[in-house]
């Protein structure tokens, strides 16, 4: 559904992208990893309209998307979480989800200053469905918190919550799990789980790898701007390009390690 | 939204109640000026609270408001509300073609085309004497007038300057609590995440930015046909910072904070005549101030204040919290 062909981007002499091609099938989940540094959310960034790619496409149902602007990516159903929280601190966690909800209503500005009776019915539609989609992620109870007032578990699901709002075709989730301790992050993965049944495409980077084994269908591993593998997690876990790209991060080894043990 | 419609209301009754004990007409017009001042720091704030831009030049916009109107009556004797109704038009437009070049480049290019815009609509309100009357100004500007009710004193002016407010406020209120009041404070927050979550943001900013131009030019005609006589001197760059001083005061996060910082910046000089000889002097010192000991404005300190209020009042729910 969503196709990369040759993507590449560089900043100044860093190549962060080269060349890198891959497709998205409906409904799966698709592991993006490897090393920092590796252009990972720099894929997100070009997919999003975020920055646009050197060379290459991004073509959505055979729809070339490469150079449209971030908001008109959304609207095509592309939406994304961010690696380092973007909470709209200074609202609260509904209005946080209402506006996730933007691309569900049309009022715009006048509309809105003189309250038309289906303006009303509008926000009243906006309101309720980013309430259900809170008591989804189990926080209606926080609906009138400050979001600056949430630990940041919260604000993790916050953030993938707000994107759901917009019913999303596709979700790029960076880093859903960073900062979240063990119990979040199972609940985190039952919640992707559930998505998945609900045919919500997803590319999901992530550095906990245990998860992304758990719930990618399909992984993609990037190494300093190129593709240097792409499988079932498997297959990936056993593939000497990927152990030797984390040589040194014995972590890493450890955790793609454990999957054969 | 529900607070905002008690604020309102109870200043609707504060407005009604105040020539009660007005003795002097003197009062009426520091009342007036509160109000005409208002509606441009209100629109001000909309910009520079909730889009997170910055202008420079809101006294041209201001000033544009009142030479629309002393022209279109004056020299083309219109109808004084279709004169306003075209100048809030013409203004608009103007500021939209001024806002769809620079709105598209980040950061604070938009304070500085302002600014250029502020100065040169000065220099034109001075120079273009045909047009406008030069630095002398033009008098005989008519009052303005609505079914039989000639609005000529300070007193029936009062309820007509306070009427435009209330009713800008309410607009605001609407504005605000709505998808693109969100849209707005979104962006003012994380561009890059709204943009990411569908709102258009480019677009956002410059209709905001364009309403927020169209108050200051109802400002500026009630201002003309209160004075019937208008000159270039109030619609400077100096009254452009005034505008900005009084939304920062206030505290731009708030539609009420433009209000509050209005009613003291407006006032104050007033009573405090001294201070009108370094009146600029002062402007400077409170903006430093208030930018380094609440730059979240009077309305600030009070949020803040009733914030800690609440969990004296109740410990128990801010535990739960």
């Amino acid at each position: 559904m969503l196709k990369l062909h040759e993507l590449s981007k560089s900043f100044g002499g860093v190549h962060a992208l080269e060349g890198v091609c891959f497709e998205l099938v409906q409904g799966e989940i698709l592991g993006l990893i490897g090393p920092n540094g590796a252009g990972k959310t720099t894929l997100f960034n070009v997919v999003s309209g975020i920055m646009p790619p050197d060379r290459g496409r991004v073509e959505l149902e055979g729809k070339d998307i490469t150079r449209l602007a971030s908001h008109k990516i959304a609207a095509r159903g592309i939406l994304r979480t961010f690696q380092n929280l973007s909470i709209f601190d200074e609202m609260s966690v509904l209005e946080n989800m209402m506006v996730g909800n933007h691309l569900l209503g049309r009022a715009g500005i006048l509309s809105a200053a003189l309250k038309h009776p289906w303006e009303r019915r509008e926000e009243k539609r906006i309101r309720e469905c980013a309430l259900g989609l809170l008591s989804e992620i189990g926080m209606k109870d926080l609906a009138d918190l400050p979001a600056r007032s949430l630990p940041f578990g919260k604000l993790r699901m916050l953030e993938l919550g707000r994107a759901l709002c917009a019913k999303p075709r596709i979700l790029l989730l960076d880093e859903p799990a960073a900062g979240l301790n063990r119990r979040e992050t199972d609940e985190l993965a039952s919640f992707l789980a559930g998505l998945r049944k609900k045919q919500v495409t997803m590319i999901v980077i992530e550095h906990d790898m245990s998860l992304v084994m758990e719930i990618s269908d399909r992984v993609v591993v990037l190494d300093q701007g190129k593709k240097i593998a792409e499988g079932a997690p498997r297959e990936v876990q056993q593939d000497k390009a990927v152990l030797a790209a984390y040589l040194g991060e014995e972590d890493w080894i450890k955790t793609l390690g454990r999957g054969n043990a | 939204m529900k607070r905002d419609w008690l604020i309102w209301l109870w200043l609707t009754l504060l407005i009604l109640t105040v020539p009660l004990f007005i003795t002097s007409p003197y009062y009426y017009s520091v009342l007036i000026f509160v109000a005409i001042n208002g509606m441009v720091a209100l629109g001000l704030t909309l910009l520079m609270g909730y889009a997170g831009q910055v202008s420079l030049g809101h006294a041209g916009f201001f000033g544009l408001g009142a030479y629309f109107s002393m022209f279109l009556t004056v020299h083309l004797e219109w109808n004084p509300w279709l004169a306003m109704a075209v100048g809030l038009v013409a203004t608009v437009i103007i500021a939209f073609a001024l806002g769809l070049p620079t709105l598209r480049l980040h950061g604070h290019y938009l304070a500085v085309a302002t600014l250029g815009l502020g100065i040169v609509l000065n220099i034109i309100f001075k120079e273009e004497i045909d047009l406008t009357g030069g630095p002398s100004g033009t008098s005989g500007i008519p009052y303005l007038s609505l079914m039989g009710t000639v609005f000529s004193n300070d007193q029936k002016f009062y309820y007509l300057s306070w009427i435009f407010l209330l009713a800008l406020i309410a607009l605001s209120i609407n504005l605000v609590h709505s998808r693109a009041g969100r849209a707005l404070r979104a962006i003012s927050q994380n561009q890059t995440a709204a943009a990411s979550l569908g709102v258009a943001v480019n677009r956002h900013k410059l209709l905001i930015f364009a309403l927020s131009a169209g108050y200051a030019s109802l400002a500026g005609s009630l201002y003309a046909h209160y004075f019937t006589f208008i000159n270039p001197s109030p619609f400077g760059f100096m009254a452009s910072i005034k505008f900005m001083a009084m939304v920062v005061v206030g505290g731009s996060f708030s539609l009420w904070g433009a209000l509050l910082g209005t009613t003291l910046l407006t006032s104050l000089p007033e009573f405090l005549t001294v201070l009108q000889e370094y009146e600029m002097l002062t402007y400077g010192a409170i903006l430093i101030v208030v930018m380094m000991f609440a730059p979240r404005g009077l309305a600030g300190i009070i949020s803040r204040a009733a914030e800690l209020f609440r969990k004296r009042e109740r410990p128990k729910d801010a535990q739960a919290a």
